[in-house]
């Protein structure tokens, strides 16, 4: 396992005098999928884009590979898939085209293409299944194919760092399924996957660890064990709703009582066992 | 037949219409191709107006009209971009409220003036009596746009549709944005004293929201809606002198004809060819 980017005791405050992030510590490593869970205004959008250099942190600093994030840009190392509510689909701009975009980065001043950009364009399009789609105007199509459409971008770009700011959002449980598979085939393949989301049931289904920040860095490490829901308290506050279900388990040690949640397309985070003593149910599906 | 078809090019004032209209209405459908992405489109109205007190300033301490009407509307499109980012008000208001703005400011100043300045004249230049000091001006302006545009086409592009990608691959999005409002507030001021305000704002919406109807690739885009720009102008303004009608009315109707038809018949956003295809 290698080391790729080191958040090394880092603040940041906006000019407002904002304090966005404080004092955070990590360390990320590659073929994870990390899952950056937090409140809305919790500073996740803050701390991607203090790792892409584009917000200074006030004390502290990041290193990606051991050098600056300007750097690493300069290396074309983090690519950025934006939130879909971020993006004008009007736009006049074809799927091939969007995903072309990730290739300026390698492109001479002029954007000039080359047949090798070419290529690999062909190649992030195949991988993420779109080719059907790759004439149409960006805005015909669906959420997930929109979401597919912009991870092919960052393939396209290369980057061995992929941050994705809220990629389930508006996207049903079976397309979230299948854009989970390809964020895995992604970390398989070495890459540093860091998912922000809110979406607390998805989580334990796809990412390895989880780093849960209100401000602060309030847990991170593996789900097994930062997954909990006390950490998940600490992070949602009282914003957090939370169903206790505490008389069906209670009387469900009869094996022909079910256990039951049902809940519409967001996914539920469902713990069972003792309150405090946590098991993860690992699969997230409805039960 | 073809002397009589000639015969406007025997005017020495003719061949500089028609030219410079043809230059201007290129240079404009270019810029408006990008204004259309970003509901920007109605900037030309906008700057035409907010030149005024950097006309009439100009008139008071004598120096060119040129030099203080971009000034003047570098610095409203200065003020509308900056209000876009501190503010949540929308492109019409903020747009509207500037123009006004400069506007009224203009007028005070031009009342200061012993002399009464006709600023109307000045800004509503007139096709038909170009100086050659104008189409110099448009000329050298179009050149310089043209060039640094077509350098940079994709990166303005880029930084219009996605601004955080743009800036995560390293391109310096203040800077691009500052080119692309130079060059919009240049070109303008420089058409609108070739070529009049009513032209000009026309000019630059039209031809880019015709091809925006027309292609969903960028690149052509720009190529339909500067073939668009350059042949009405170049037909409208040719066509004015046997027909003895307002050249800068003639163009603009030739536009607004072509976009009615691609309104109709575009052939993917045309409304009856989708009534065609539903009906088959």
């Amino acid at each position: 396992m290698e080391e790729i980017i080191n958040i090394k005791n880092v603040s940041v405050k906006f000019k407002n005098n904002f304090e966005a992030l404080t004092c955070v510590n990590a360390k990320l490593n590659n073929s994870r999928i990390i899952g950056l869970v937090g409140m809305n205004g919790a500073g996740k959008s803050t701390l991607f884009k203090t790792i892409m250099g584009i917000i200074k942190p006030i004390d502290g600093e990041i290193l990606i590979m051991g050098m600056s994030p300007a750097e690493a840009l300069k290396k074309n190392l983090v690519s950025y898939v934006p939130q879909i509510e971020e993006v004008d689909w009007n736009f006049p701009l074809l799927v091939e085209d969007l995903v072309m975009m990730g290739r300026y980065s390698h492109m001479s001043f002029l954007r000039y293409p080359s047949k090798k950009d070419y290529e690999i364009v062909d190649e992030a399009i195949n991988f993420v299944g779109i080719n059907e789609f790759r004439k149409s105007q960006i805005g015909e199509l669906s959420g997930g194919q929109k979401k597919r459409a912009f991870v092919a971008r960052s393939l396209a770009h290369r980057g061995k760092i992929i941050l994705l700011d809220e990629p389930f959002t508006g996207v049903d449980v079976t397309t979230e399924e299948s854009l989970s598979e390809l964020f895995r085939l992604l970390a398989n393949a070495g890459n540093l996957i860091v998912v922000s989301t809110h979406n607390l049931g998805s989580v334990p289904q796809f990412c390895n660890d989880v780093m849960l920040i209100n401000k602060k860095l309030l847990a991170y490490g593996p789900i097994e064990t930062t997954f909990t829901q006390e950490n998940l308290r600490r992070a949602f506050g009282n914003m957090f709703r939370e169903h206790r279900l505490s008389s069906i388990i209670n009387t469900s040690k009869n094996s022909e009582e079910t256990f039951t949640i049902i809940t519409d397309d967001e996914r539920p985070a469902v713990f069972y066992g003792k309150y405090g003593v946590n098991e993860i149910n690992k699969s997230g599906k409805k039960l | 037949m073809i002397e009589y078809l000639l015969e406007p090019f025997s005017y020495d004032f003719m061949v500089k219409a028609i030219w410079a209209c043809t230059l201007v209405g290129g240079l404009c459908a270019y810029l408006s191709c990008y204004l259309v992405l970003k509901g920007w489109s109605l900037i030309g109205d906008a700057l035409a107006h907010a030149i005024v007190p950097g006309v009439a300033l100009a008139y008071l301490l004598s120096l060119p009209y040129s030099i203080g009407s971009f000034f003047a509307g570098f610095l409203a499109v200065l003020s509308m971009t900056a209000i876009k980012i501190f503010t949540k008000l929308r492109e019409d208001t903020v747009i509207g409220m500037i123009f006004t703005s400069f506007l009224a400011l203009g007028l005070v100043i031009a009342s200061f003036s012993p002399v009464s300045v006709n600023i109307e004249e000045i800004i509503l230049g007139n096709i038909l009596g170009i100086s050659d000091y104008d189409i110099l001006q448009v000329i050298i302006i179009s050149i310089i746009c043209f060039t640094a545009i077509t350098l940079k086409w994709k990166d303005i592009f880029l930084v219009f549709f996605d601004e955080s990608y743009a800036e995560s691959i390293g391109i310096n999005i203040i800077y691009i944005k500052i080119l692309f409002f130079t060059l919009l507030t240049a070109s303008i001021v420089a058409a609108l004293q070739a070529v009049g305000a009513s032209l000009v704002i026309a000019l630059i919406i039209t031809p880019g929201s015709t091809a925006y109807l027309l292609t969903d690739k960028f690149n052509k885009l720009i190529i339909i809606s500067i073939s668009i720009g350059t042949c009405t102008s170049w037909i409208g303004s040719y066509l004015s002198f046997f027909l003895d009608l307002n050249p800068s009315g003639l163009i603009v109707c030739l536009q607004s004809l072509i976009f009615f038809i691609t309104f109709c018949f575009s052939p993917k956003y045309g409304q009856f060819t989708w009534f065609y295809k539903l009906n088959n």
